[in-house]
Formats: C-alpha cells, sequence, structure tokens
C-alpha cells in the first residue's frame, strides 16, 4: 500500500479519532457524559473498558468474572466520559444481584449511552439482552465484538442491516485488539451529542393475556407520567413485581425520568 | 399519591390474574424476536466444520479416560513450574535484600544515624526484614504462577474444570462453580471469596466460601516448597528429591480439594442442610490467549498488586516478631514465654510451640510463617551462631542450614509433615476473613468459615501424629 | 498418657463421634430444635390462622374443631380462646368463633409470612419440599413484618407460594380459591393443577412423593370412586380420590398445551438434534428464569455434544453455546426429536 492509498482508506479517520481518545484511568471527578457497558458474560466488556479508559480490569475466559462495578474515564472530542463497567447478565428480568446491579443502573443511573457489548459467534443469545435494554433506554450502542471469532469460526454479521433492525448505532470491533474502538467512541460520541436518534426497536410479540395487561398498564403509566420514555418497561417491571419500581412510584423518583436530563447526577 | 396507589394496585390486580407464567410468556416472545433478527443478519460460511476444533479438544479434555489425568497433569505442572522455577531467582533476590542490603541499612540507620537500637531493631530488623522476606519468597513463585494460570484462563480451560468436577461437587452438595473459585483461591482465597458471587443460590454460595480457604493460596506455599524440600525431598535420592517434594505439595494441595469436598458434604448434611438443583454453566469457546500481552498483564496486575498486599501486612507484623523476641518479661522474651507454655499441648499434635506461635503473628499474612519459625526456633535453642540476634528474621542460604536449624530444635520428618498440614488446614488469613465478612454480611458464618479450618487442622494433625507414633 | 492408641480412641470419641452425635439428622442439636415447646404467642398465632382458614374455606369454626387443630386440651384451648377474646382478635357467635378486623389482619399477616418463607425456600434454596412446610411454621412466628417486607422485595414480590397458594400484599386480603377439586374432572379432560394443599402432612408427604406441582398440565385417563388414572408431564399417576381431593385443578383445552409429548432432554443421544418443548412445572425461580434466559424456550434447537468423564453433566449446544446442566435438569425439560 502507498502512502496514498492509505491516506484515503478509512484508517485515517481511526488514526484521528483515536488521537483524540485521552484515557483518563480513574480520573473521573468531572465528566460532561456517563457511559454505561452493558451485555451478556464473557463477551468482552472488561476488555473495551480497559481498551477506553487504560485501566486494567480483570478479564478472563469465563462467564462471571467481573462481579463488581467498575468506573473509569477516558476524553473524546473534549468531552469527558465516565463509563461503567457492570457485571455481565445473561438477561435483565430476574432477580438475581448482578442483574439487578445492571438494571437499576441503566434506568436509575440515568447513562447517557448504553453500550452493550455482544459476542458476535452467539448473537441471537445476546440479542435477547439487547432487547431487554433497548425496552429500558433509547439511547444505545450496540458493539459487536468478538468478530475476529466469528471470522475464525466462519461467521458473517450484517452491520447495516442490524443496525436498521435495531434502530441504534451498531458497531464491529474486536476490542482486545483495539479493533473498532475508534468506530465506537465516534458512535458513543453521535449519540450523547443527539447527531444520531436512536429509534430503538421495541418488543413486539407479547401474547394474549400478557399483552393485554402490559397495555393496560402502559396506558395508565403514560396518563400518569406523560413523557417517560419507557412506559412499557416500568409496566413489565410493575407485573414482575420489582422493589425497586414500586419504590421509585411512591417515592415520585419515577418522574424525574419524565424530562430530558443531558447531565444527570448520580 | 391516590394515583400512584391506584397503579400499584392494579398491577397487582393483574398480576394475581396473569399467575406465575408471565417470565415464560415474556422471554419466549423476546427470543422469538431475536430469531427473526439475527437469522435476517447473521450468515454462516461453512456451518459444517463450525466449532470444530473446539469440540475435538472438548472431547478429550472432558472425557472418561483423560479428563480428570489431564486436570492433574496441568496442576502438577503448574506446581511444579512454579517450585522449580522459583529456586533460583529466590535465593538472588534474598541474597541481595537479605544479605546485602540488611547489614548495610541496619549500620546506616544505627552508626550513621546513630538511632538507638531498639529504633533499628524495630525498623530495620523487623519491619524491613518481614517486607524482605516476603517479596523474596512471594515474587518468584507468583511471578510464575500467574502467568501460568492466567494462560489458562484466558484459554478457556477453567469452566472445564468446572465440568469435569461437577459430579464431585454434587454429590457433597455444592454448586460446581465452587470449582472455579476454587481455582481462583488457589491464586488468593480472598479474590475465591469474592468470585463465589458467580454462584446464584445462597446455600452453595456460602459453602463456595466457607471452603475456599483449603485452596492453597500462594502465601502459603513458600512453605509448603521449603519444608518439603528439608523433611521430604530429604527421603528420597537427591536426583529424584525435586520430583518428590514437587509430589508433596501436590499432594497436600489435593487434599485441600478433598477438604473441601468433605466440609461441604458434613455442612450439607447438617447445618446447611439442603440438595442442589441450580446448575447452569456456561462453557466458553476456547480463545487462542495473546501470549505477550496475558505474561505482561497479570505480572502486572495480579503478581505486583497481590504482592503489594502481602508487604503492607507483612511490615506491622516483622515489627510485632521482633517486639515479641524482645520485650522481655522476668529475663524471658514474650515469645519464649509463649513457646515454654505451649510446647507440652502442641507435643499432641505433633507440632511445637514455635508453630503455633508463628501462627498467631502470621494471621495478617501467611506468607511470613518461615521466617517467624526459622527466627523463633532460632531463639528458643539458643542456636548462637546463626541469624543476627532475638527476634530477627532472617534467610538461611542454604536449604541445609535450614535443615540443621529445625533440627536442633527438635523438629522430626513429622514435624514437618504437620507443618504442611497445618499450613494447609489453619484459619484464613485477616484480609479472606474481612472478605468473608464483607461478602455474607453476617457474623456467624464468618467465625464458622474461620474456626473450622482451625479444628479440623487440630484433629488432623492430632491422628496424623498418633498415627505417626503408633507405627514408628 | 501418652499411648497412641488410648489417644487415637480418645480423639476418635472427641471428634468424630461426639460431633456427629450432636449434628446429625438424629443428632441432639436437631432434637432440640425439634421438640421445643410451643409457646403462648404461637398458640395464639396458629389459632387465628386456623380461624381465618376456616372463614376462607366458609367453615364454622369451634373451640372443638381449634383444639383439635392445635393439638391441645379442649381445657387449654379455653384459655386460648380467652386470651383471643381479651387481646380483641376474636369475637363469639353462640359457639362459633369469628375473626375481629384486627384478628383478620393479624391472621393475614402470619399467614403472609408463611407463604413467603415457603417461597423463599422454594426459590433460593435447595431445601428439600417437604421441610418447608416445617421451617415455615418456625419461621412465622419470628420474622418482623418488616423483614418480611425485605424478604417479598428479594423474592420479586411473589403472588403464589409453592403449593399455589397466594401470598397476601401487605395489608391485603387474598383473591378468592381458584379451580375445582382434581375429581371433579371426568376420563379425557385436561387440567392444569393451580393448588396442592399442604395439610395433612400424610397426605402431602405422598403427593410431594409425586413429583406434583401446581402450573403442572395433567389429563385423566380413568377417573372412577375407587381410583383416578392420570397422565402428568409424561407420567402415569394413580391416586385414590382422598388424596387427589387435596389437588385443585382449572380445565384447559387440548390446544393450549405448548408441549404435546413428554419426552426428557435427558434421554438424547450424543450428537442428536431435537426441538426444546418446554420445562417442567418442578423448576422454578431462578433457575427456571435462568434456564429460560439461556435460551431453553419453546422451538429452540438444541445437540447434545459430551458429557462429563462420570456422565453427568452433560454440555448442551444451545443457541450456540455450550450449556451444561445436570441430569435432575434436563429430566425436566422436554424435547421433540427432529
Ligand atoms: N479473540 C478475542 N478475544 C477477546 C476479545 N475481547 C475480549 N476477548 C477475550 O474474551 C475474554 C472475556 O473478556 P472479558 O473482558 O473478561 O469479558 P466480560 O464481558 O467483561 O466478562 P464478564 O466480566 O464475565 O461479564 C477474555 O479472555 C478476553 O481476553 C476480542 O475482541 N477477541
Ligand atoms: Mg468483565
Amino acid at each position: 500500500m502507498t502512502e496514498n492509498l492509505k491516506a484515503s482508506a478509512c484508517d485515517v479517520c481511526e488514526v484521528n479519532n483515536r488521537a483524540s481518545l485521552k484515557r483518563m484511568g480513574l480520573n473521573i471527578e468531572k465528566f460532561d457524559f456517563i457511559v454505561a457497558l452493558a451485555g451478556n458474560p464473557n463477551t468482552g466488556k472488561s476488555t473495551v473498558f480497559n481498551a477506553l479508559t487504560g485501566l486494567r480490569q480483570h478479564t478472563g475466559n469465563w462467564p462471571g468474572k467481573t462481579v463488581a462495578r467498575a468506573e473509569g474515564g477516558f476524553e473524546y472530542n473534549d468531552k469527558m466520559f465516565k463509563i461503567v463497567d457492570l457485571p455481565g447478565t445473561y438477561s435483565l428480568l430476574s432477580t438475581s444481584t448482578d442483574e439487578e446491579i445492571a438494571r437499576n443502573f441503566i434506568l436509575f443511573g440515568k447513562p447517557d449511552v448504553t453500550v452493550i457489548v455482544a459476542d458476535a459467534t452467539r448473537l441471537e443469545r445476546n440479542l435477547n439482552l439487547v432487547l431487554q435494554v433497548l425496552e429500558i433506554t433509547d439511547k444505545a450502542v450496540l458493539c459487536v465484538n468478538l468478530i475476529d471469532e466469528a471470522e475464525r469460526h466462519n461467521v458473517e454479521i450484517d452491520i447495516r442491516s442490524l443496525s436498521k433492525e435495531l434502530g441504534i448505532p451498531v458497531v464491529a470491533a474486536s476490542a482486545r485488539s483495539n479493533k473498532g474502538i475508534s468506530e465506537l467512541l465516534n458512535a458513543v460520541f453521535q449519540v450523547v451529542t443527539g447527531n444520531f436518534i436512536c429509534k430503538p426497536k421495541r418488543i413486539s410479540k407479547l401474547s394474549g393475556k400478557v399483552s393485554k395487561a402490559i397495555r393496560s398498564l402502559t396506558t395508565m403509566i403514560e396518563n400518569e407520567y406523560p413523557g417517560v420514555p419507557n412506559p412499557r418497561w416500568i409496566a413489565l417491571r410493575l407485573l414482575e413485581g420489582d422493589q425497586r419500581i414500586i419504590d421509585a412510584i411512591k417515592s415520585g423518583e419515577i418522574i424525574e425520568l419524565t424530562g430530558s436530563n443531558p447531565q444527570a447526577v448520580v | 399519591m391516590e394515583n400512584k396507589n391506584k397503579l400499584i394496585a392494579a398491577a397487582n390486580n393483574l398480576r394475581y390474574e396473569i399467575g406465575e407464567n408471565l417470565h415464560d410468556y415474556v422471554i419466549e416472545s423476546i427470543y422469538e424476536e431475536a430469531s427473526d433478527i439475527a437469522s435476517k443478519s447473521v450468515k454462516n460460511n461453512g456451518k459444517t466444520d463450525k466449532f470444530n476444533l473446539d469440540a475435538k479438544i472438548d472431547k478429550i479434555v472432558t472425557s472418561r479416560a483423560w479428563g480428570i489425568p489431564i486436570m492433574l497433569f496441568l496442576l502438577a505442572t503448574v506446581f511444579w513450574l512454579t517450585i522449580e522455577g522459583s529456586n533460583v531467582p529466590s535465593a538472588f533476590i534474598a541474597s541481595i535484600l537479605v544479605e546485602s542490603l540488611h547489614p548495610l541499612l541496619r549500620d546506616f540507620v544505627g552508626i550513621t544515624l546513630g538511632m538507638p537500637w531498639w529504633f533499628t531493631g524495630v525498623l530495620i530488623d523487623g519491619a524491613y526484614l518481614a517486607m524482605a522476606w516476603v517479596v523474596s519468597v512471594m515474587l518468584p513463585p507468583m511471578a510464575i504462577f500467574f502467568p501460568l494460570f492466567t494462560l489458562l484462563e484466558d484459554f478457556g480451560y477453567l469452566p472445564r474444570v468446572a465440568f469435569n468436577m461437577d459430579n464431585a461437587f454434587r454429590k457433597a452438595g455444592a454448586h460446581g462453580k465452587q470449582a472455579l473459585t476454587m481455582s481462583m483461591g488457589f491464586g488468593c482465597n480472598a479474590a475465591g471469596v469474592i468470585a463465589a458471587r458467580i454462584i446464584d443460590s445462597p446455600r452453595e454460595r456460602l459453602l463456595a466460601i466457607i471452603t475456599n480457604n483449603f485452596s492453597l493460596c500462594n502465601g502459603r506455599w513458600p512453605t509448603q516448597i521449603l519444608i518439603s524440600t528439608i523433611f521430604i525431598g530429604a527421603l528420597a535420592p537427591p536426583y529424584l528429591a525435586g520430583i518428590i517434594s514437587a509430589g508433596a505439595v501436590v499432594t497436600v494441595a489435593l487434599l485441600g480439594i478433598g477438604f473441601s469436598l468433605l466440609l461441604s458434604w458434613s455442612l450439607s448434611k447438617t447445618v446447611l442442610r439442603g440438595e442442589v438443583s441450580t446448575f447452569s454453566l456456561e462453557l466458553p469457546p476456547y480463545r487462542p490467549p495473546l501470549f505477550f500481552r496475558t505474561l505482561y498483564t497479570s505480572l502486572i496486575d495480579r503478581t505486583l498488586f497481590v504482592l503489594w498486599r502481602a508487604v503492607i501486612f507483612a511490615v506491622p507484623a516483622g515489627v510485632v516478631i521482633w517486639l515479641t523476641g524482645n520485650i522481655e518479661i522476668g529475663g524471658v522474651s514474650i515469645a519464649e514465654h509463649f513457646i515454654l507454655a505451649a510446647d507440652p499441648w502442641a507435643i499432641f499434635f505433633g507440632l511445637n510451640g514455635v508453630i503455633l506461635l508463628a501462627y498467631i503473628i502470621a494471621i495478617p499474612a501467611n506468607e511470613i510463617v518461615i521466617p517467624t519459625i526459622l527466627m523463633l526456633t532460632v531463639m528458643a535453642t539458643k542456636v548462637a551462631e546463626v541469624g543476627s540476634g532475638a527476634g530477627v528474621m532472617f534467610e538461611l542460604d542454604s536449604v541445609s542450614e535450614t535443615s540443621a536449624i529445625l533440627t536442633a530444635g527438635g523438629w522430626t520428618t513429622l514435624t514437618g509433615i504437620n507443618l504442611m498440614l497445618f499450613s494447609l488446614l489453619h484459619n484464613p488469613c485477616s484480609t479472606t476473613i474481612y472478605t468473608i465478612y464483607k461478602e455474607t454480611g453476617s457474623v456467624k458464618w464468618t467465625a464458622v468459615a474461620t474456626i473450622i479450618p482451625l479444628l479440623l487442622g487440630f484433629i488432623i494433625c492430632f491422628f496424623v501424629a498418633q498415627f505417626w507414633r503408633l507405627l514408628s | 498418657m501418652d499411648n497412641p492408641l488410648l489417644l487415637i480412641f480418645a480423639g476418635v470419641v472427641l471428634f468424630i463421634i461426639t460431633p456427629y452425635l450432636i449434628f446429625s439428622d438424629k443428632g441432639i442439636f436437631n432434637k432440640y430444635r425439634k421438640s421445643k415447646k410451643l409457646q403462648d404467642k404461637e398458640f395464639i398465632e396458629n389459632a387465628l390462622k386456623f380461624v381465618y382458614d376456616c372463614e376462607y374455606r366458609g367453615a364454622a369454626c369451634t373451640i372443638n374443631s381449634l383444639a383439635g387443630n392445635l393439638r391441645i386440651t379442649t381445657d387449654h384451648c379455653v384459655i386460648i380462646v380467652t386470651e383471643l377474646l381479651r387481646l380483641n382478635l376474636i369475637y363469639k357467635i353462640d359457639d362459633r368463633i369469628v375473626l375481629t378486623p384486627e384478628g383478620r389482619t393479624y391472621a393475614l399477616r402470619i399467614i403472609r409470612i408463611h407463604r413467603l418463607w415457603e417461597k423463599y425456600l422454594a426459590d433460593k434454596t435447595g431445601i428439600n419440599e417437604k421441610e418447608w412446610h416445617y421451617q415455615a411454621e418456625i419461621q412465622e412466628h419470628i420474622l418482623s413484618e418488616n423483614e418480611a417486607d425485605e424478604l417479598s422485595a428479594i423474592l420479586g414480590n411473589p403472588l403464589y407460594d409453592p403449593h399455589g397458594d397466594p401470598i397476601p400484599l401487605r395489608d391485603g386480603e387474598i383473591p378468592p380459591k381458584k379451580g375445582i377439586p382434581l375429581t371433579r374432572l371426568v376420563d379425557g379432560d385436561f387440567a392444569e393443577i393451580v393448588h396442592i394443599e399442604d395439610e395433612p402432612d400424610t397426605i402431602y408427604a405422598q403427593l410431594t412423593a409425586l413429583d406434583l406441582h401446581p402450573g403442572m398440565k395433567l389429563r385423566i385417563i380413568d377417573s372412577n370412586t375407587q381410583k383416578i388414572v392420570f397422565e402428568c408431564e409424561g407420567d402415569e399417576k394413580i391416586l385414590s380420590p382422598i388424596f387427589c381431593a387435596n389437588i385443585s385443578v382449572v380445565k384447559i383445552e387440548h390446544a393450549q398445551l405448548q408441549v404435546k409429548e413428554y419426552v426428557p432432554l435427558s434421554t438424547l443421544e450424543e450428537g442428536e438434534l431435537a426441538k426444546i418443548s418446554g420445562i417442567s412445572k418442578s423448576i422454578r425461580g431462578l433457575q427456571r428464569r435462568r434456564l429460560l434466559d439461556l435460551g431453553f424456550v419453546h422451538g429452540s434447537e438444541i445437540i447434545k455434544e459430551f458429557s462429563s468423564p462420570n456422565g453427568d453433566p452433560v454440555a448442551f449446544r444451545i443457541k450456540n453455546s455450550l450449556i451444561a446442566l445436570r441430569k435432575e435438569q434436563s429430566d425436566k425439560i422436554f424435547i421433540e426429536r427432529v
């Protein structure tokens, strides 16, 4: 490859973008945006976290390596980001502690964007969680990680169609070798600055009895809290008896979710 | 207010109506949607030979014939490489920090700065030496063990261990993932206790926490290695000594796994009654690790981190050791008082007063057991020529000299064996105890996890001692 | 004193036999726990529970029936009833004992704790089903209302206990009984179990031994006055009508059955492909959710890949991941061969 060719290829934007990433480690006193990292266990969330912050969260090839939430910071395009590495979960609907941590952070921690890290080699299973996250928040980016492994196993992923289906930016990455990290940063930046408006896919296939119950509760919630971004999720959680949601309704905390809140204080 | 309560009441009524199946419905619908999306955007080229290599590896490492032997072989190899590989660097670091630097510092503080003798004692002979000893004893084995372990971990082998061992754990009433937390425990018990969070059910998680101490952690290997070299390796012809002593350490480690199962089993039958139900373990695909990256990060992240922690604990312990050896009541040091009082009892357990005192002093960090024992033995037996005086921890540059001191202190092969057993079976270090408390939030279970291993240690040592005496 | 043999003997007695005598199942420790005398408070609370239950079933409650239920003498029972009257928890209409509103609230509170505790044991611990009721009987007198709230929150505010009984909400009533007794069904009927009565012990023990749980679907094969034969999750069960009267069911249509055939996953051969048709209702709580989350949902393809050295657990490939399951679980997951 000649110098010229290189300059015109997209490697360059990577170089440029990378140049404007400054890893801030634990230095997260002041920040403009909060990024949450969610995903199935063992998909490389901590690896992405480390790539962005320069920190050294432990990683390991088994599900459940990270058990507590970790925080770090980075600077990108002159904006400061705080990023939170959440424990890996298969779902957000159960009563186990790690799922509670993840679920409550995505809803009540009010991240400006939730990056969902998915394993390219088992996308369907990962989409289960992706769809649940998209019920909670409409600011999300999907990072299809381990793309090198997918290639090794002859799995091909149509990133563009995935993005269209889900209504959020989707980036292919191989976090361990830093591939795709700049694209991820760019996507994150587009979402937090409002340049990319997500139209997240919402679950539509709920069956009879349940969907009726959810619909009637959703209407009640919409009437009571106009502007709340995720009435259906709240309805679903009420039907699951989630104490955190019940408390939030009783204390009025739910109202805070209704306004737009670019700079939430957690 | 009105509306809020109405909302919650409405939800509750709907819930009574829907019954228990909500979750089933919801997940099924989500998965339907997920399959739809996935089928549109995922293409599988060459579906037939997909994951083929993985499957082949799995067939072997979990097979009836090879599964368990491969596991033991890997465990033994990791230990053996650690033991063999750390000998030379340990001696080298010790020769610098202890033999060369220590007298220099001593002279500098005592003579050049003109500090009083007790000040030099506490600071240099206590704190500095404890730190120096911990570094020289711990750094090399950890710098070998952690990278090896991390390579296995990154490759994806650990969950297969849990898979192979699950049957044993099931019979003990425990969760198969306990094998994972145990593996973490070989590095550091506190880390193992935290890792127990991956176990969902509270009962089995508690079992994993309580029994984690039976994973022989890094801090205890120096004891195992040194003692097995002196007392067990010596029984074999010289060319086999290395293998035999490594074998003895592996045996103790396996015993630890055995005790873990045994204790889990007896707790499941008594105070933590219950049957195991949940077990769903995801076996991740094998992922070739990045060799040098792994080496680097495991050195920086794990080795230095654990070492730093050990140093922090060793420094105050060093001070305490020096003080017990130098504060005298009625002309005899505190240490000697204790040893004299404990000796008659310790004999029943095939141990001695020195060992017991060393374990009390070493509660903060197991790494300093051996130096403490040597120091106390020298003091108690008044072997004057070695060491640098009362309460000074030292490293002897050759195993044979250490051996000579211990023999002079009345040690026999039995004492050696029982020390190895006791090092496996005693209360967890203070960090682990604190971690257990944080994780369980219960004083009761923290106490149980602290006391049971200790009791077990005394019981096992007792029986070994008696049978030994009976047979010899 | 230093004869090793003697010491070994002493050691065995001290370290092995004594702890065994104290802590084993039949040991002193357990005996003591079980033999503890009931306190007054416990009698009062048990009495309230019984009166409430009578009212819920629409039966009359008298001193005699109460004494029978509490297994005490009538004299003792009179003392308890007097105390209840004094506390204004009950009042009497002729011989009938009726709850006051305070009494009802109190009774509901106890019932709530009882059922929550059973739910907790069922969902979060591996404690044997036979023990649930017994342990809940103890806990209901110990737990405070706030602790019960906390427990409820942790469990996701459950509305039904593992026997299918509704759990009262805090300060709430409970919905009326659903379902009809199994004895009312006729041959060929399909039904879903909604409730299994956990008293008396002897009948309940029999029902648990048959592995029957609320939520399970069944089909009547032959129902007559002697015995009732029915098929439940693939197994044929035979019960006498007395036992069946303690099982409540609601009728369903055949088309509502998601699982048509009950072939357990554990029968799959290595390398064989199948589709999941459903999970048994005896798998519940977190365990059930975890399986669903991992993709064990109706229609998922599954292959048995390999087993561990002892044959159990087994690794299955589902949704492209390898998931290891123990046989207890793969017995309770149903498949359709393809
Ligand atoms: N080949 C490859 N391996 C990766 C990549 N990203 C991460 N890994 C490896 O995948 C394993 C899991 O990564 P982690 O970052 O620990 O995953 P996690 O999502 O944080 O996992 P939990 O904390 O268990 O939820 C580690 O062994 C990583 O080295 C990648 O892009 N390619
Ligand atoms: Mg992680």
